[in-house]
């Protein structure tokens, strides 16, 4: 093993490290303290002492009932001695394929610290409606957070409900749809043509595919080398993809650039409107709206331009870069979309008046957006004065700048 | 008698969490480093580390008892709690997103983005275990006895091991960057 390979390694897992949050050894520490009992030994004895009787009392009524007779009369009783089938916890919903209407909840991370566990969803009146089961990580969530979908090998699809209970199986999985729908869309780019499939899941045991070739008249057909990313609405009846293509120069890839978007009509498959990004340089960032209607195009962190994709017009232009936009496409964030490091202060505005709702120091993501309504889920961090202790919180913004704070633990 | 041996108790309590923290902050971000080695996502990572360290407060009397290097002992524990957070069922199914999301383009930063996501990709396409070993005696720096205490093998097993992993790694490198 020589010095290069050293530096080959070190080279490898330090330009790809991600350091840790602010304040993380503390954090560690003190829910240690927090979760643990004061004695470390003293916890397992303890609970070992408490356990014992428990055993031995569970022994005994088990042989009392075996010799009172009938195995039938034991399977009656031994659920009773344990409390009954382990069943969901008392905030779960009431057992059932699909959650509440569609439109009514959302998912967030309801963790103080970090944004693993636990999820859960809530009403856009802010009352936490349920938690998911430990065992259920949502991988890709319908907006209502009642259908999930994942994939072990990228061909099958599995989709379950929010019990983790497997409903159906679909050979094709792009998103779920803007718009709280439970419709998924994808668009797959051949060599001559492109597809966009979109899959029903109203009915998520029994989910109807149609696929649909993109019809772009005489214009040139989207390209193969895109590394596209698109969003669709199922009640708007469109889709958007923004085409970015990597540079690849004498050393490999260098660069990528967002080159064209293209507003779809998901029924026909026809493109709707057609604009070239390659034209305008330095076009760093986009958002779509969840309608599909307009596009931000940020410039340089520091302006945005907003266009109505149905006239190709600018429709307004704000200071800063928008993260995305309200159902009703009346408010949008604006600040560092995530990038926690960079933000100093995110704000939701009017962007068509430059009117601020609200703001807060710091980043900022949207976790939910109320379909066709300004209401925006926004996920953000609070920082204390002494650097640790981090903590997240998840508020609905309201139109009027009044917020409502979603429960949280930890 | 009942009195002083809860004295004793009320003294000994504070000793074992400072003695316990002493031992364990400056273990914190190398074992974070190395969750993100395995697992290469920082908030899983960061869960890893806060089970973990959980965990070695409640084995540490003994731990104590039996002594030894604080560092290899803490680490185990670590790449346990990976191990078991990847048997999970959900762990498989995340692990096909998408890479541009862990690493977000900055202004005029693209070509180290993409070189990011060259390394990225060949990291991830080794075995858990080449992650392990590489990370352990490269990065960290350990010695192979200890990595070979941290992994549960034998030393000759970690000698094979980084062998394999460095030629591995060699050629996932080479083939995400072709030209360099």
């Amino acid at each position: 093993m020589s010095r290069d390979d050293s530096t080959l390694v070190r080279r490898a897992f330090s330009d790809t490290r991600r350091p840790p949050q602010p304040g993380f050894a503390n954090r560690v520490l003190t829910r240690v303290h927090e979760r643990g009992a004061d004695d470390p030994g003293g916890r397992r004895q303890e609970h070992r002492g408490r356990l014992l009787p428990l055993v031995a009392a569970a022994i005994a009524i088990v042989v009392v009932l075996v010799l009172l007779g009938g195995t039938g009369r034991l399977h009656l009783a031994l659920p009773r001695l344990s409390g009954g089938p382990a069943g969901p916890p008392p905030s779960m919903p009431p057992p059932g394929p699909v959650g509440p209407d569609p439109y009514q909840t959302f998912v967030y991370p309801a963790g103080a610290t970090g944004k693993g566990t636990p999820n859960a969803y809530a009403d856009w009146n802010g009352k936490q409606v349920g938690i998911y089961p430990p065992s259920v990580q949502p991988i890709y969530v319908s907006d209502d957070g009642s259908l999930l979908a994942g994939t072990t090998n990228g061909k099958t699809w599995q989709i379950w409900d929010r019990q983790g209970k497997p409903l159906s199986q679909v050979s094709s999985f792009g998103d779920w749809s803007k718009d709280g729908a439970h419709v998924s869309c994808n668009l797959v780019l051949g060599n001559r043509s492109a597809t966009i499939t979109t899959i029903d899941f109203r009915d998520p045991a029994h989910p109807s595919t149609r696929s649909i070739k993109v019809d772009t008249g005489n214009a040139p057909p989207l390209q193969r080398n895109w590394a596209p990313f698109s969003a669709c609405s199922a009640v708007h009846d469109r889709m958007v993809a923004v085409g970015q293509e990597v540079q690849t120069g004498v050393r490999g890839p260098s660069s990528s650039r967002f080159t064209e978007v293209d507003v779809i009509q998901l029924s026909t498959g026809r493109v709707l409107s057609r604009r070239a990004l390659s034209a305008a340089p330095g076009v760093i960032g986009v958002a779509i709206s969840p309608d599909g209607k307009y596009l931000a195009e940020t410039y340089g962190l520091t302006r945005t331009d907003v266009l109505d994709l149905d006239t190709g017009k600018v429709a307004g232009h704000v200071t800063g870069v928008i993260c995305g936009f309200s159902g009703d496409d009346s408010l949008a964030l604006l600040g560092a979309c995530g990038e926690w490091n960079l933000g100093k202060t995110a704000s939701v505005i009017a962007w068509r008046t430059g009117h601020i709702v609200w703001s807060v120091p710091g980043s900022a993501l949207i976790k939910a957006i109320k379909p066709d309504a300004p209401d925006l889920a926004i996920f953000f961090q609070t920082v204390p004065p002494s650097g640790s202790g981090i903590s997240n919180r998840v508020v609905i913004v309201h139109a009027d700048g009044t917020t409502i704070d979603l429960p949280h633990t930890g | 008698m009942p009195v002083d041996s809860g004295q004793a108790t009320m003294t000994t309590v504070p000793e074992q969490a400072v003695a316990y923290e002493d031992a364990l902050q400056p273990l914190l971000v190398p074992g974070y480093d190395l969750a993100f080695a395995v697992l290469r996502d920082a908030q899983l990572a960061e869960d890893a580390v806060q089970e973990a360290a959980f965990k070695a407060w409640k084995s540490w009397n003994r731990f104590q008892d039996n002594g030894g290097s604080a560092r290899a002992w803490f680490l185990k524990i670590v790449l346990n709690q990976c191990r078991s957070m990847m048997r999970t069922p959900w762990w498989r199914l995340g692990r096909g997103r998408d890479l541009v999301e862990d690493f977000p383009a900055t202004p005029g930063g693209e070509a180290r983005t993409v070189h990011r996501i060259d390394l990225e990709r060949a990291i991830r396409r080794l075995k858990i275990e080449h992650r392990e070993v590489l990370f352990l005696f490269f990065v960290l720096d350990l010695p192979q006895e200890e990595v070979a205490n941290v992994l549960g093998v034998r030393v000759g097993t970690v000698k094979s091991r980084v062998h394999r992993a460095l030629e591995r790694l060699r050629s996932e490198i080479a083939q995400e960057e072709p030209y360099r």
